[in-house]
């Protein structure tokens, strides 16, 4: 921004029409979709306004109708009192005031950066302020299915790109008068909003506070994506751990509240923020919640043997076949040594070969349109799987370990998470290739170190398993059933969801 | 200075994957896994022949995938010999493609020309090697190791993996005691027992693998009893009978067969023993050493030839008695056979050290002079308690 436009940015809301209508436009010179509407309004006096409004942010059927039908109809209503002109000016202003959402502002600035979010401005001759009247809308994505978190039983709609659809999302969830939506704008280009829900009763102050200071002190032109607030805000800047659990899901977000949790709702992307949150948040899914916990305990158990194979089976490949071949059982070393009988490559360099060929499959059919995306997985896995053995690059053995550890990545549920999984696992391949199970245990040794040693806004990372944290298990690898589901997490302020109904009828039946 | 530091740790990391030459690591198609091992004396020298019957794995495993060896053969025999047990092994690397790797071994046969030298040395080498399992089998053969280990066996596509399974289900057959590595050690060391082998020996009227060549008879690999040692050089071997007695005492036997006379016609009686409680408790009485024996056990009728029903008292009474008489008959005679020997391989010493720790110590060289001495007290009772699905002979005629 130059010189002369902060000039005239600052520059307040002066009486004079022509020159509140010259210096908005001179700021936003050369914009195609700035609507400049004039209007006269003839009470006792004729009075010109100007309406300013962005096409595309405004609804123009509202302008019409909240703006402009009163303002017209009460000229044709009006009787003419022989008012002074300082009187018509003041019967205007009575006018707009009456629309639902108005506000006034006195600078220029402050009325080009609402006419920037959807606002519609109108400047009235004789009048040394600007009103901003409600007028946004656009086109916007209804809420969809969610793409990324899929449950088999649970809420189909998902938070989507405007920010007030996706708070209404929470508040039709928790009609509780202490749940909190405080927006502030991020971003000096790009003023991107971004709402921090949670109750008051039951979040943690200190935890508030601190996503608070921690999201104002963010110095940033441009916040797209909560992705860029999560790199901003994060406590492990250089870890490849996920401290934050990012969810599309609104039962997931209002979950999270009720918990005690703080959720940060970005504009413009349906991803949220939950924070604090554990390592094994990537682990659950909603679906552990809505079916039943039995359902819900025995698919923990599955993801965590998922978390097992998805970061160590090709690495115990590797050391047990080029270092410790006297573990394997014989029948089974047989088979090993038979299906290597012809591959050309060590044991590792056919472990890279494949994960790069896996990973190169997955990275393609990620991006691709849909049609070709079917064609890119068809191909890859004929291609990869039975050719490259028929072939003698690899041993068959090994495609069922990269297929295992391929499908165990898919099956932890935050992609987050399953990412700094499979991340993980080349670093554990390289010293296990090297070094064998003594390489394997110090790459581990240093990764659960790192993990430990983590933080997600004030709360270790690995509880409630490190530090121990009896109360949380209720819902960590079980999920008890939801009458004994009764606690929040030990940061929650108020920790008891509801008194265990068991309790209660043992009291009753002491003191009876 | 940043920058500095930066550069070091990008060579750091590049050097740590280029430069370590991953230490130690061999795969596993590189190595030759060897499945079996027989030790021969070679000639009248003291020359050690070591038979290595080694998996060749493309063939030993079915289909892969991979192209297969293409000779059919699952496993390679090879043959080497050495001054010592450890060069004749290296030796071996003269033949072999791959390096020799033992972890996997299963079997390990001595000859008898071999064990008359003794077998410290060997053992030594055994459980001092890292690549050696401790729960190795261990035998000895009247025969040539070599030829042993040459053979082809049983039903497992590997011969070892054959001997292997028959050890490990040879309990059924009641022949041979079960004997691995770590037990072979302990029994050396201990310094009031003494080895024994499990026999093995080669069977030539085993039936012909394929149906149009039903002259050749195929060589079979059999359990045949148990050699004795003393200390650890070989002594001799047991009768079939003192083998049955002797696996009373160290290789409790899954089941046992008993099969008798009929009373009053020529037709057989089978019976099985299937459950049993063996105890040996040794005794001080007036400074003389004796050992309780006691054996319980059920007995089974599983065939029956003649014309009998349990429902007799008297007929169960009978077998009942005959059974008693063949199991004190084996225990006496393995028992006789220890004292003229006065070799403690029923490993009399070790229960006497668990039950009198301190009055052992002083018999502790002198154990096997005190063994012609002790009394045997044997208290056996067999109960005959099923007939099994049948409670009725089967009467031709006679529903």
């Amino acid at each position: 921004m130059d010189t002369l436009t902060a000039m005239r940015y600052q520059t307040a809301i002066s009486s004079v029409l022509a020159y509140n209508v010259f210096l908005i436009k001179e700021i936003l010179v050369d914009n195609s979709d700035l609507i400049e509407r004039p209007f006269t309004v003839t009470l006792d006096h004729e009075l010109d306004g100007v309406i300013f409004y962005i096409d595309g942010l405004s609804n123009n059927q509202l302008i019409s109708q909240a703006l402009l039908d009163p303002l017209i109809h009460k000229s044709l209503e009006q009787e003419l009192l022989g008012g002074s002109r300082q009187q018509s000016i003041g019967t205007i202003e009575k006018i707009l005031v009456t629309n639902p959402e108005v506000k006034i502002v006195k600078t220029v600035g402050e009325a080009i950066d609402n006419l920037l979010t959807g606002e519609s401005i109108v400047v009235v001759e004789g009048l040394s302020k600007a009103f901003t009247m409600g007028t946004k809308g656009w086109e916007a994505r209804m809420p969809s299915e969610p793409a990324t978190e899929l449950v088999v039983r649970g809420p189909r709609d998902s938070f989507t790109e405007n920010m007030r659809t996706n708070t209404s999302l929470l508040r039709r969830r928790i009609k509780d008068p202490m749940l909190r939506l405080k927006t502030q704008k991020i971003g000096t280009r790009t003023k991107t909003a971004v709402t921090i829900a949670y109750l008051e009763d039951v979040a943690n102050q200190r935890i508030v506070m601190d996503v608070q200071e921690r999201l104002q002190s963010i110095k940033i032109d441009a916040v797209l994506e909560s992705g860029y607030l999560e790199e901003m805000i994060t406590d492990a800047r250089h870890s490849p751990f996920v401290t934050m659990k990012t969810t599309e899901r609104p039962d997931a977000a209002a979950a999270a509240i009720l918990e005690g949790r703080v959720v940060i709702i970005s504009d413009n992307t349906p991803f949220s923020l939950i924070v604090p949150s554990y390592f094994w948040d990537g682990f659950m899914a909603s679906d552990d919640y809505y079916a039943s916990y039995f359902l819900g305990t025995f698919s923990r158990i599955i993801r965590l043997i998922a978390l097992v194979i998805s970061l160590t089976l090709p690495s115990l490949y590797v050391l047990l076949v080029s270092f410790h071949q006297e573990m394997i059982p014989t029948q089974l070393a047989l088979s090993m040594a038979a299906g290597r009988e012809s591959v050309p490559f060590p044991v590792l360099v056919e472990v890279l070969l494949m994960e790069i060929a896996f990973e190169l499959m997955r990275e393609a059919g990620l991006r691709m349109p849909r049609p070709v995306g079917q064609a890119v997985s068809i191909v890859g896995s004929l291609i990869i799987g039975q050719a490259a053995v028929q072939a003698g690059l690899v041993s068959p053995i090994m495609v069922i370990i990269i297929a295992v550890t391929g499908i165990a990545s898919f099956a932890i549920p935050s992609y987050a998470t399953s990412f700094t999984i499979r991340f993980l696992r080349f670093p554990l391949l390289l010293a296990s290739g090297m070094l064998g199970l003594l390489g394997f245990t110090a790459v581990l040794y240093v990764l659960t170190v790192h993990a430990l040693s983590l933080q997600s806004f004030g709360e270790p990372y690995v509880a409630p398993i490190i530090p121990f944290r009896p109360s949380e298990q209720k819902d960590s690898l079980l999920r008890v059933p939801w009458w004994k589901m009764n606690t929040r997490p030990t940061f929650a302020k108020e920790k008891t969801r509801q008194p265990d109904p068991l309790d209660e009828q043992r009291k009753g039946q002491k003191s009876g | 200075m940043k920058r500095q530091v930066v550069s070091w740790l990008v060579l750091l990391i590049i050097s740590l994957v280029t430069v370590t030459g991953c230490t130690d690591s061999i795969d596993i198609n590189d190595l030759a896994l060897v499945m079996a091992i027989g030790v021969d004396t070679k000639g009248t020298s003291h020359q050690v022949e070591v038979t290595a019957q080694i998996a060749r794995p493309a063939d030993a495993v079915g289909q892969t995938g991979a192209p297969t060896g293409g000779t059919g053969e699952p496993t390679w025999t090879a043959k080497a010999q050495g001054r010592s047990l450890f060069e004749a092994m290296r030796n071996l690397m003269r033949y072999a493609s791959r390096r020799i790797y033992f972890a996997h071994n299963k079997v390990i046969v001595f000859s008898e020309a071999y064990a008359r030298q003794g077998l410290a040395d060997a053992i030594d080498f055994f459980s001092r090697n890292h690549e050696l399992r401790m729960r190795t089998w261990v035998a000895i053969t009247p025969k040539k190791a070599s030829d042993l280990v040459a053979t082809k066996t049983g039903m497992q596509v590997i011969p070892a993996d054959s001997i292997e399974k028959m050890f490990r289900y040879s309990g059924f057959a009641a022949k041979a005691p079960r004997i691995n590595l770590m037990q072979l050690e302990a029994d050396l060391l201990s310094p009031t027992s003494d080895p024994v082998l499990p026999k093995v020996d080669l069977l030539q009227n085993g039936l012909a693998m394929s149906s149009t060549d039903k002259k050749k008879s195929e060589t079979q690999v059999e359990l045949a009893g148990a050699g004795i040692f003393e200390r650890d050089r070989f002594r001799g071997w047991l009768t079939n009978r003192e083998t049955q007695g002797l696996l009373w005492f160290i290789s409790p036997p899954h089941s046992r067969v008993y099969v008798f006379g009929c009373p009053t016609s020529d037709q057989k009686v089978s019976v099985e023993i299937k459950k049993y409680h063996f105890t040996l408790m040794p005794k001080w009485l007036k400074n003389r050493l004796s050992y309780d024996v006691s054996l319980d056990d059920d007995a089974q009728l599983v065939e029956v030839g003649c014309r009998y029903s349990l429902f007799d008292p008297g007929n169960k009474k009978a077998v009942e008695q005959q059974v008693n008489q063949r199991m004190e008959t084996e225990i006496r005679q393995v028992w006789r056979r220890m004292q003229k020997e006065k070799l403690d391989f029923l490993r009399l010493g070790d229960h006497l050290k668990a039950m009198y720790p301190w009055r052992t110590e002083s018999h502790r060289d002198d154990f096997d002079q005190l063994l012609p001495s002790i009394q045997l007290t044997l208290h056996i009772h067999t109960q005959l308690r099923s007939a099994a699905l049948l409670q009725q002979p089967m009467t031709p005629g006679n529903p």
